[in-house]
């Protein structure tokens, strides 16, 4: 079954997560990547990292004592998940550009 | 210096209570303690902080909640407070007022998942009031047909008042949780 697509949020969290980050961190590179467009909440990311982890799409890696920041990274299988989610949009912007030159 | 203030908010009247809360920092008044009638603000700089509640599942001591509020002092959004309620928790969180369009949350799945909780919660005070006001008509009835001098009570009218506001409440706040899903539906 084709996996259904992901939310904007989510996309770049994932995306963010390909290097260890915490959450502060998540937020700061989603405004970064999105141009500043889009504003993760920390109640959402928190929902959104909950769900993440509990999907095995994303790890929290071992707390650092030295840092009381929770740290989280993408897994195998959330790489996977993301390279399927890239293969979709970029169907919906070739067919998007392709049916505006056409018509 | 502390400022104790005693005032009454439904449980429903979330939003109303952290507008006030809100005013009252604009006013150099910050929540520093939060009981369910009880509020402890001290001296801060006009508008320093702004506050935020909100409703979480489980008590304050479960998982649920300690994870979220470890969650939100990382983001450097502090606890100042709480109310238990079967099976939720109010927090009254605090964060600095220099953080430019910040929420607690962006997406609209939580603003339906509150409005949900709410509705849950009309719904039970509206079973309850309308069984008292069956039973006080029921008791009228009886007397009535026995002959008793009998009168529809105050209390009677009152709950079948009360019963009728909070279902005109519990509408509104379905059709803004039908907004919200319609929204999401093109949104996200």
């Amino acid at each position: 079954m084709p996996q259904q697509a992901l939310t904007e949020a989510v996309f770049y969290i994932m995306l963010s997560l390909l290097k260890p980050l915490h959450g502060y961190g998540i937020i700061q590179n989603v405004g970064e990547l999105s141009k500043g467009r889009v504003k993760l909440a920390p109640g959402t990311l928190y929902g959104a990292l909950n769900t993440l982890t509990d999907k095995g799409w994303i790890d929290a890696l071992p707390e650092n004592p030295e840092s009381r920041k929770k740290e989280y990274v993408i897994t195998e299988a959330g790489k996977a998940v993301l390279s399927e989610e890239i293969g979709r949009l970029s169907e919906l912007v070739e067919n998007g550009r392709k049916f505006m030159e056409e018509n | 210096m502390r400022t104790t203030v005693h005032k009454l908010f439904w449980i429903w009247q979330l939003p109303k209570e952290e507008a006030w809360i809100n005013e009252m920092a604009e006013h150099g008044y910050g929540l520093v303690s939060a009981g369910k009638i009880t509020f402890e603000f001290e001296d801060i700089e006009s508008g320093q902080y702004k506050y935020k509640e909100m409703m979480l599942k489980g008590s304050f001591d479960s998982k649920n909640v300690r994870n979220f509020l470890k969650f939100m002092e990382e983001m450097g959004v502090d606890n100042v407070g709480h109310v238990s309620y079967p099976g939720h928790t109010i927090v009254y969180l605090r964060y600095d007022s220099s953080l430019e369009n910040f929420d607690i949350y962006s997406d609209l799945d939580s603003k339906i998942e509150y409005e949900k909780i709410m509705v849950g919660y009309l719904l039970f005070a509206a079973i309850i009031n309308l069984a008292a006001w069956i039973l006080n008509m029921a008791i009228f009835i009886a007397n009535c047909l026995r002959g008793y001098p009998s009168y529809i009570s105050l209390v009677s009218t009152l709950s079948l008042v009360l019963t009728v506001i909070i279902f005109i409440n519990i509408s509104k706040r379905n059709s803004t949780i039908s907004t919200l899903k319609a929204e999401r539906e093109i949104h996200e």
